[in-house]
């Protein structure tokens, strides 16, 4: 009986320990393995409400992770793209932009004024314009403009930046019924640099080439 | 030994496996909240609610710290207790106040911003109404509580004459804020819509902060800090202009010049008025900012314009025509400073310095005339909490006067100085309340100005709010100069105002009353013994995007105003108080013909007039006053516009009163003569270019 406690004992020991040393020497690749086993949820999301729960997951990490900028960026996003859920009302729309700035200031708060973050507020006061262009669009499509051309300035290898400033100047080309090729070479300069990266399972910002390749087929289509 | 084993054990086991924790996250009205975030701080560990509010959470333990957190909702923290994992617990999150959504006063105030909450005009409408040619002024006259007045240019709200609104640029008074013109031709404000980023618009019972208005106050804020380098250029039927921007990483420098003569433009177009030379004008502006530290910003303005113009007129009692000639010379200086002091004190101040020069030749008199206004102002603003907000500050406004006939002159100088507090307190979300006091000194004599005004958030969608408040404003310099002993006017406003806003539709009604004493009365001399008052109510209708590309608003003002002042023996209703007044304007964006296309309709019953011919003073009326106006707008790039606008397209000769011979002719009767429209109609087109390296921006805000 002795023996059989003292292994118990053991066992429970070693496990603890084990579960202690796992903790310290892997806390990044938790970190990591949390990270993309939440941005893999991206595939599934059907609903409003499993947006929100990739939301709740990235707040948790950033909550636990107070130097890490990701998990914000990722938060605010996210919020983006919940604004582009049909059938909101527009100051819905507007409670998660709101929300959405206040993951990017505390995302720069964390990595300063990278084009990834430039970007993403670019996006959100983008997503702003689209909720009443109208009113919007002369007062806030400068600030637009301006950010992702910053963005695009600091690195104007990110895809990302080539993809968003061609699409802003897709949409301002359909309005003023111009032409569209210099939005379009945008589009296709963003996707040659995304079909060049290197397949990679990292968990920087990689979205947006679906996007890139959809606009530029719908460039060539009309062409 | 044996013992000490088994109690290791049962700590061990204790302290590695947990129950598990249940129960529903509900709002202050019982609903289940989905999505709520509920996670052990500082970990990763957490769950989600679900469809119906409820959470399930395991590997937790009695003394963990869990966080509840939900968009517009206080997070919260709760410790675990071994009681909680024995029921299924109840979790009430309430509501986040957020000043954003929070009820705001919207009685006798218009707020043209961007924002989206309550506007009922934005900075881009100003320009982009037809008929007001680019003037703020001529788009706030589409709005309730004005009255159109072409023959004047100035802004007259609610039975209140055009000197008792007051213009302020970032808080500090602009003197002179219109244009110097000759009587019955039209003057217009002074700067361009483009320097602004919004404007607050109030037709009474406006903030403590504001003093030396009896009627009006219309704020306007100039743009904090350019986005980036920029050219534009333009040329219209009356001139041209240039204007260009740079920006550093702290400064920016914007300077604008323009050029404006309507000689080639009458040759073309008819006018009623004989001009020997036409209205011409040049100005400059420059606008300078820094960036001061981390959270200050100062703001550097200057302008300078001049004008002249020189006409032949009959007149009623001569053959000979009156000869008039009139240049007028301008001077701005605006500076401003704040800074954010922390995240709950922000501090701002300035100085603004305005001065007028006035040069009239008539017939053989020369004329001069010459003010200056030197406005200081600081203000300190304190966050106490989200709910409450207090201002402090204090002013001081000196007025320098003088004016000649031939040679001989006489001047006046005076100031006064006010103190205001204000503290603004929202009971909730749906509820607030406003109460501010303003104290002011002149000559003699103090003033004391209670002002309040409540917020009240009826449903969704509704606003209802209260506000209150005295004013008082010194007599103008020209009559002080000759009667110093004078006590200054006074006016009390009382509105109700119900707005509601719902998708695309803005509709409010607004009743008020104001009251009026120690009004000017001329009987020989000069006394502040005169009264009056107005009263009345403002229906207003907007529609913008309810059908694709379409916006429009409709707006009607009822005014019943009367006062016992000037020369009058009785109490009249002043000829610029129209009774009825409405406005229709409607903007429609083609994309096809890549144009906006804009209409304007304006509409009142007529001015009253004093005709000696008649029993009574003011007893007559004009016929009804309209005007119909259109605009196009293209742009073929984004970087262009080609913008084309004409006024009283059907050519209606509105009059506005008229004047009559001081003697009766033999058969006894006066002889008169009709105050007519400087022209019957106004055509503006004008091309406008912008270069910068975005290749969107344009000059929209020009036209």
């Amino acid at each position: 009986m002795k023996t059989v406690i003292l292994s118990l004992c053991a066992i429970f020991f070693s496990l603890n320990l084990q579960a202690q040393a796992e903790t310290e020497t892997s806390k990044d690749s938790k970190y990591e393995s949390y990270m993309k086993e939440t941005l893999a949820l991206y595939d599934s999301v059907k609903t409003l409400s499993d947006y929100q729960e990739i939301v709740n997951r990235f707040d948790r990490i950033a909550s636990a992770e107070s130097k890490e900028w990701l998990p914000l960026y990722y938060a605010g996003l996210t919020n983006i793209y919940m604004s582009f859920v049909n059938g909101l009302e527009s100051e819905q729309r507007d409670d998660y932009l709101e929300k959405a700035l206040e993951y990017v200031n505390r995302a720069e708060a964390l990595e300063g004024e990278s084009s990834e973050i430039v970007l993403l507020r670019g996006y959100v006061f983008m997503a702003k314009v689209s909720v009443n262009p109208a009113i919007r669009g002369m007062t806030l499509s400068g600030k637009v403009s301006a950010l992702f051309a910053k963005a695009l300035e600091i690195d104007p290898k990110n895809p990302r930046a080539n993809l968003m400033v061609g699409r802003w100047k897709y949409g301002s080309a359909q309005f003023f019924g111009s032409s569209t090729d210099e939005a379009c070479a945008y589009m296709q300069k963003a996707l040659a640099i995304y079909k060049n990266q290197p397949e990679s399972n990292s968990i920087e910002p990689s979205w947006g080439e679906n996007q890139a390749q959809q606009m530029s087929e719908r460039c060539l289509g009309k062409e | 030994m044996y013992r000490h084993y088994l109690f290791i054990i049962l700590l061990l086991i204790s302290l590695t496996s947990s129950a598990q924790l249940k129960g529903i996250v509900i709002d202050q009205n019982e609903q289940p909240l989905i999505a709520v975030n509920i996670y052990l701080q500082g970990s990763y560990h957490g769950t989600s609610t679900d469809a119906a509010g409820e959470f399930a959470l395991d590997q937790v333990k009695a003394g963990d710290t869990l966080v509840f957190s939900f968009l517009g909702f206080e997070t919260k923290k709760w410790v675990l207790k071994s009681q909680h994992f024995q029921i299924y617990n109840r979790i009430r999150l309430k509501e986040a106040f957020n000043k954003l959504k929070a009820v705001s006063v919207s009685a006798g105030s218009i707020e043209v911003s961007d924002e989206q909450k309550a506007v009922v005009l934005n900075p881009l409408d100003v320009v982009t109404t037809s008929g007001a040619l680019g003037d703020v002024i001529g788009a706030l006259k589409t709005l309730p509580g004005t009255a159109n007045n072409d023959s004047d240019g100035r802004l007259f709200v609610r039975g209140g004459s055009a000197d008792e609104t007051a213009i302020f640029i970032d808080g500090l008074r602009l003197g002179s804020a219109f244009g110097s013109s000759l009587n019955g031709i039209p003057t217009r404000s002074r700067f361009s819509p483009q320097l602004f980023k919004g404007s607050f618009f109030s037709t009474g019972a406006y903030s403590a902060e504001f003093g030396q208005a009896l009627s009006s106050v219309l704020s306007l804020n100039s743009v904090d800090f350019p986005l980036r380098r920029q050219t534009d250029l333009g040329i219209s039927s009356v001139g041209s202009s240039a204007s260009h921007t740079e920006v550093w990483e702290r400064q920016s420098l914007t300077s604008n010049f323009n050029y404006t003569n309507l000689k080639p433009y009458m040759a073309f177009v008819p006018q009623n008025i004989e001009f020997v030379e036409a209205p011409n004008g040049i100005s400059t502006e420059f606008l300078f900012r820094q960036k001061v530290s981390k959270r200050g910003l100062f703001k550097a303005f200057y302008a300078y314009q001049y004008s002249g113009m020189e006409v032949l007129r009959e007149q009623l009692e001569s053959d000979q025509l009156q000869r008039t000639s009139l240049d007028n010379f301008f001077h701005h200086l605006n500076l401003n400073y704040q800074q954010d002091l922390n995240s709950k004190n922000l501090i701002d101040g300035g100085i603004s310095f305005s001065a007028n020069k006035d040069d009239i030749i008539q017939d053989s008199n020369i004329i001069g005339m010459n003010s200056k206004l030197l406005h200081m102002k600081v203000r300190h603003q304190y966050f106490a909490t989200e709910r409450l907000r207090l201002k402090f500050g204090a002013e001081s406004f000196a007025r320098f006067y003088d004016e000649s006939l031939n040679g001989q002159s006489r001047d006046i100088a005076n100031e006064q100085i006010a103190a205001f507090a204000e503290g603004d307190y929202h009971f909730n979300s749906d509820l607030v309340l406003k109460l501010g006091l303003r104290q002011s000194w002149y000559a003699n004599s103090s003033y004391l100005m209670p002002r309040a005004s409540l917020g009240y958030r009826l449903n969704q969608s509704s606003t209802l709010s209260l506000a209150f408040g005295d004013y008082v404003q010194e007599q103008s310099p020209a009559v002080l100069i000759l009667e110093n002993n004078l006590s200054s006017s006074k006016a009390q406003h009382l509105i109700i105002n119900y707005q509601f806003n719902k998708g695309s539709h803005t509709f409010r009604i607004e009743a008020y009353s104001k009251v009026y004493q120690s009004l000017l009365r001329n009987q020989n001399n000069y006394f502040s013994n005169g009264k009056g008052y107005a009263r009345g109510f403002d229906l207003f209708w907007r529609n913008r995007g309810g059908v694709k590309n379409l916006d429009y608003w409709i707006t009607y003002s009822y005014i019943d105003s009367k006062r016992h002042w000037r020369h009058f023996e009785n109490q009249v209703q002043p000829s610029f108080a129209p009774k009825h007044n409405a406005s229709f304007v409607g903007k429609y964006w083609v994309a096809a013909l890549k144009s906006q296309i804009g209409a304007s309709f304006n509409i009142n019953s007529g001015y009253t007039y004093d005709n000696p011919n008649l029993a009574g003073e003011m007893e007559s009326v004009t016929k009804a006053y309209h005007s119909l106006n259109l605009s196009w707008s293209y742009l073929p790039r984004p970087n262009l516009i080609i913008h084309f606008e004409i006024t009283n397209v059907l050519g209606r000769e509105n009059v506005f009163g008229y004047q009559y011979s001081s003697t009766a002719s033999a058969d006894g009767s006066f002889s008169q003569m009709a105050i007519p429209q400087a022209a019957p109609r106004f055509i503006f087109l004008g091309i406008f270019y912008t270069i910068s390296s975005d290749k969107k921006a344009n000059q929209l805000n020009n036209l």
